[in-house]
């Protein structure tokens, strides 16, 4: 969430106290407890990722779905076309968790890999 | 059948009461699960954030589930899917039908409910307005975008702010549907203050909290919500209500621990939790039956319904072995009680160790007949226990008692062994917890008899969030004393 000019702030997610972290002046960072806070409210404003969990649809008409994720987090403005790109996808058996399913999605060098198995 | 533990429901802490049964050295582990696979909810939740505390890693919830799978097999538990249990008793059977096997008994040496929990419905909630398709709870409406490829509607409303329906308006989106907002009657989130962020505000849907659905419009298909803010009394405030135009609404309003069994069995139930009152090895008033996971409260995190389940599959192991040894001493009536099992109509009942003379009925011992006595001390009374007027490993301990003091609204265990050190610490007691309200830098406060036993700090705590804190198994009270958990100001 943006508010104030060029003031950004975040809710820090990485332990469960939840500091809400303001970053000003690009590096300015306030309202963290603790390093992590600063590290992460710092790379979701300069570069914010997200690791993609999805599906793609199967030919096996028990399980029509199969879930997969990104092996690392990807760019946070290319998660609508990455998830459009995969719901084209389809796969046949047999997939083990762990096989990519889909390579270097648009170009960000992270696979689509399978969640669970499907025999 | 016989079998040394039996796990009802296949789900996280099934599956890791089986693996800790099998590895505390119980023969036959059977799981069985009415699904027909194992998992419980976890292979429909396909987001990451499963697995932090108990693996060191961030797995999605078939991932997760994938792991104690493996970890089930390779441990030796056995599992009856497909297989929907219709009672368990006192004298620890188990009823259970299948397509495949028909009405089948189980003789166990203990038993470990696993059942997990449900959504409250709509019927639940009283909300004005029509009955028309398109409502969901939020958990339907993940099975059914996750698991079976339809998604329900093309513009949603949420109404509750727990995980799962944060999860869900995440989900949605990226699946192309608009939600159009989160509504919340608490003036605070439900969910976890990372679903807010990564779920909400990453797609810009609006939150609104202190807000409610005064009604609902539609007459085959949903047309919309009417939605408005509430007073303090949480009654919507009719001037300031708007429209908001949807053809689907999800219901994520809280989750409610299956019972039915429990309570059938007569089993004691806390109030508060929903679940059976439980003691820090997880037993529950019926001595031989332990509980673990979400059907004993409703946890927030997958890693501690695991925990849960290892404590508590440790625990009934343990009770079976004593059940054996008992049954060993009573070894001459078994062949005459294999007999009078095979020969019941309906029922595919093998006779077994422990089973004495008894009858195969299928309706139990008149349990719920008779209400748990549960006030302190663990006693079996006579006629009571297994069956045959032996004692199960708590029925010669002395409990202690654990309450919920100001800002909590409940506490899990609510019994502590005496001397006890199994439960999942050795000489450290581990209590979970849910704060009433929001509060901020607090300090989690327990204490017995006026004397304070442990301090814990903490910046904020919310309902949505389970606490636990330690103590020293040393500092309790001895007898049947009362510990206190209370969340003070610093």
């Amino acid at each position: 969430m943006t508010k104030g000019a060029g003031e950004f702030t975040v809710t820090c997610v990485a332990c469960p106290v939840g500091c809400e972290v303001t970053v000003s002046g690009g590096d300015e960072v306030r309202g963290n407890r603790c390093d992590r806070g600063r590290e992460y409210a710092l790379l979701e404003h300069r570069d914010p990722r997200r690791i993609l969990t999805s599906t793609v649809r199967t030919t096996c008409p028990d399980l029509p779905l199969l879930p997969v994720r990104t092996d690392r987090p990807i760019p946070k403005r290319l998660l609508f076309e990455a998830a459009k790109l995969l719901a084209t996808e389809c796969i046949s058996p047999p997939v083990k968790a762990g096989d990519v399913v889909v390579r270097d999605i648009l170009g960000t060098g992270a696979s689509a890999v399978a969640t669970d198995d499907l025999f | 059948m016989n079998v040394d533990v039996a796990v009802i429901g296949g789900g996280p802490a099934g599956l890791a009461a089986a693996v800790a049964a099998r590895q505390a050295g119980a023969g036959r582990v059977l799981i069985i699960e009415r699904d027909v696979r194992p998992g419980g909810v976890l292979p429909q939740c396909i987001h990451t954030g499963f697995g932090v505390k108990w693996f060191g890693e961030e797995l999605t919830g078939p991932e997760y589930a994938g792991r104690f799978v493996k970890q089930a097999a390779d441990a030796g538990a056995e599992s009856m899917l497909e297989t929907m249990v219709l009672e368990i008793t006192r004298d620890l059977r188990v009823v259970a039908v299948s397509p495949r096997d028909g009405l089948v008994m189980v003789e166990c040496g203990a038993i470990v409910l696993a059942m997990g929990c449900r959504e409250r419905p709509r019927g639940a909630l009283a909300i004005p307005g029509t009955r028309p398709a398109g409502i969901f709870t939020a958990g339907t409406a993940q099975r059914l975008v996750n698991i079976e490829g339809v998604v329900p509607g093309r513009r949603a409303v949420i109404l509750g702010s727990g995980d799962v329906g944060l999860i869900m308006a995440r989900r949605l989106t990226l699946e192309g549907v608009k939600v159009e907002a989160v509504v919340e009657i608490m003036s605070y989130a439900g969910g976890l203050a990372r679903n807010i962020q990564q779920c909400l505000r990453d797609f810009d849907i609006p939150l609104y909290l202190g807000h409610t659905i005064s009604r609902i419009h539609g007459r085959d298909r949903l047309e919309g919500v009417s939605v408005a803010p509430v007073d303090d009394a949480r009654v919507p405030i009719a001037e300031k209500e708007w429209f908001i135009p949807c053809d689907t609404l999800l219901l994520s309003v809280g989750l409610i621990p299956e019972n039915e069994l429990s309570a059938a069995c007569g089993i004691e139930l806390d109030p508060a939790t929903g679940g059976p009152i439980v003691t820090d090895e997880m037993e529950t008033s019926v001595p031989g039956i332990f509980a673990c996971g979400n059907v004993v409260h409703v946890h927030d995190l997958v890693d501690h319904v695991t925990e849960d389940g290892m404590v508590a599959g440790e625990a009934a192991a343990a009770a079976a072995a004593s059940a054996a040894a008992t049954a060993g001493a009573t070894a001459v009536t078994t062949a005459a009680a294999g007999a009078m099992a095979g020969a019941e109509g309906g029922a595919r009942a093998k006779g077994g160790a422990g089973a004495g003379t008894r009858t195969t009925t299928m309706t139990g011992t008149g349990a719920g007949a008779r209400p748990a006595h549960y006030s302190g001390r663990a006693g079996v009374p006579a006629g009571e226990g297994n069956g045959d007027g032996t004692s199960r490993i708590s029925g010669t301990r002395t409990l202690g008692e654990i309450r919920p003091g100001s800002n909590v609204r409940y506490v899990v265990p609510q019994r502590f062994v005496q001397g006890g050190e199994r439960g999942g610490g050795g000489r450290t007691l581990t209590i979970s917890l849910r704060p009433s309200e929001p509060a901020e830098n607090v300090v989690v406060e327990v204490s017995a008899a006026g004397k304070v036993l442990r301090r814990q700090r903490k910046e904020r705590v919310r309902p949505g969030e389970m606490l636990q804190v330690s103590v020293d198994r040393r500092t309790l009270p001895s007898g049947d004393g009362v510990v206190t958990v209370s969340i003070v100001s610093r």
